[in-house]
């Protein structure tokens, strides 16, 4: 390299100075080290020049892709994604909070049904147990509910003043 | 709908909100404002117009599917270049692909880019509208490390200040000026022939 400016002939300078990430005295300096060394003034020209080639470059690639068909191809996969996948997993999502809200409604369902709107019906006692009988019936029946299965006896008596007072 | 989105302006932040509550008109904002720039990207890195059509598709249909994800600790743009910089960088490493990648660089007839200088440099589009000009570019940059051009593109083709390049990469300060030193070294090696013709 030519040397006539010695101490800024250094590369991470050059990098920093085609960045602009000089600050105003360094990059005072490097233009005009630039200007004197002549090695450093070509990469300078040349490295610009691949960025702006390169930029060309990029830019022509760019002319020749069709981006208006490209966003309806965008635009329809992802309402396709959005029919076929995105619903599903959002369903599956909000279970996480459906699943436990359904589970304490049950139970609490359970809980107030068991304890208050099934309660059994109360099992009707029997209006009188008779241990013994005497006296003369003249017919006796005896009758099971089907579902209590409770007994019900019923008799007719003989008009047997005794008797009746003896029965219990 | 194209006439809303033509004449309206809508800053980034309402449009994540529009797209965090899934608005399609929104989704096609996004698309229309940021096609080009992905493609961009992916074109720099990647050097297949092809694979950078599909590589912006999936960028955009990764944010669709994410977006509800995305706390809004960067930009839209910067987080959409990340993505981008990523499935880019991820397509290089797909054997097929990277067979591919190497096949087009050793078959080309035109090894050393650089190695047939020009004696004078005509206006960059003359030279653009030159396929072994393009060849030339694409070579170059096909012998950078990966993760240098990719600094490289992001500096050259974006702009993108050393900081949001960080904020892109992943990477410290210091790792991008780094690697955009070595990139712009490794450059001038290859483009050396070029310099030492004389411009």
């Amino acid at each position: 390299m030519t040397h006539s400016y010695s101490n800024t002939c250094d590369e991470i300078l050059i990098v920093r100075y085609l960045d602009g990430d000089l600050e105003a005295g360094e990059k005072e300096r490097m233009e005009t080290h630039i200007e004197a060394c002549r090695q450093c003034r070509r990469q300078v020209v040349a490295l610009r020049a691949f960025s702006q080639d390169l930029r060309l470059r990029v830019h022509h690639a760019t002319d020749s892709v069709d981006f208006v068909a490209l966003e309806k191809q965008v635009l329809n996969k992802a309402l396709r994604q959005y029919r076929s996948r995105g619903g599903f997993p959002r369903f599956i999502a909000s279970l996480k909070y459906i699943l436990p809200a359904t589970v304490t409604a049950g139970v609490l369902l359970f809980f107030v049904y068991s304890n208050f709107v099934a309660r059994p019906a109360p099992v009707p006692v029997p209006s009188a147990i008779i241990n013994s009988f005497t006296g003369s019936m003249s017919s006796v029946m005896i009758f099971e509910t089907p579902e209590t299965r409770q007994t019900i006896l019923w008799y007719n008596e003989d008009t047997d003043v005794k008797s009746e007072q003896n029965a219990v | 709908m194209s006439k809303t989105i033509q004449n309206r302006i809508v800053h980034d932040e309402e449009l994540i909100l529009r797209l965090q509550r899934g608005d399609e008109w929104a989704f096609q904002l996004m698309v229309r404002r940021f096609r080009k720039k992905i493609f961009s990207i992916a074109f720099g890195i990647t050097l297949d117009t092809e694979e950078s059509q599909d590589i912006m598709q999936e960028v955009f249909l990764q944010v669709y599917r994410t977006i509800g994800d995305f706390r809004g600790d960067a930009s839209l743009a910067t987080w959409l270049h990340r993505i981008t910089v990523n499935r880019s960088l991820n397509w290089k490493r797909r054997w097929a692909r990277r067979f591919r990648w190497l096949h087009v660089s050793t078959d080309n007839t035109d090894e050393h880019p650089a190695a047939e200088p020009e004696s004078e440099l005509p206006s960059p589009e003359i030279r653009m509208a030159n396929a072994q000009t393009r060849h030339q570019i694409d070579n170059a940059m096909r012998m950078l490390p990966d993760q240098a051009r990719t600094v490289f593109v992001l500096r050259e083709l974006e702009g993108l200040s050393y900081e949001e390049i960080a904020d892109v990469t992943g990477i410290k300060l210091g790792t991008v000026r780094s690697r955009l030193f070595h990139a712009r070294k490794r450059l001038k090696e290859i483009l050396q022939p070029l310099v030492e013709e004389g411009i």
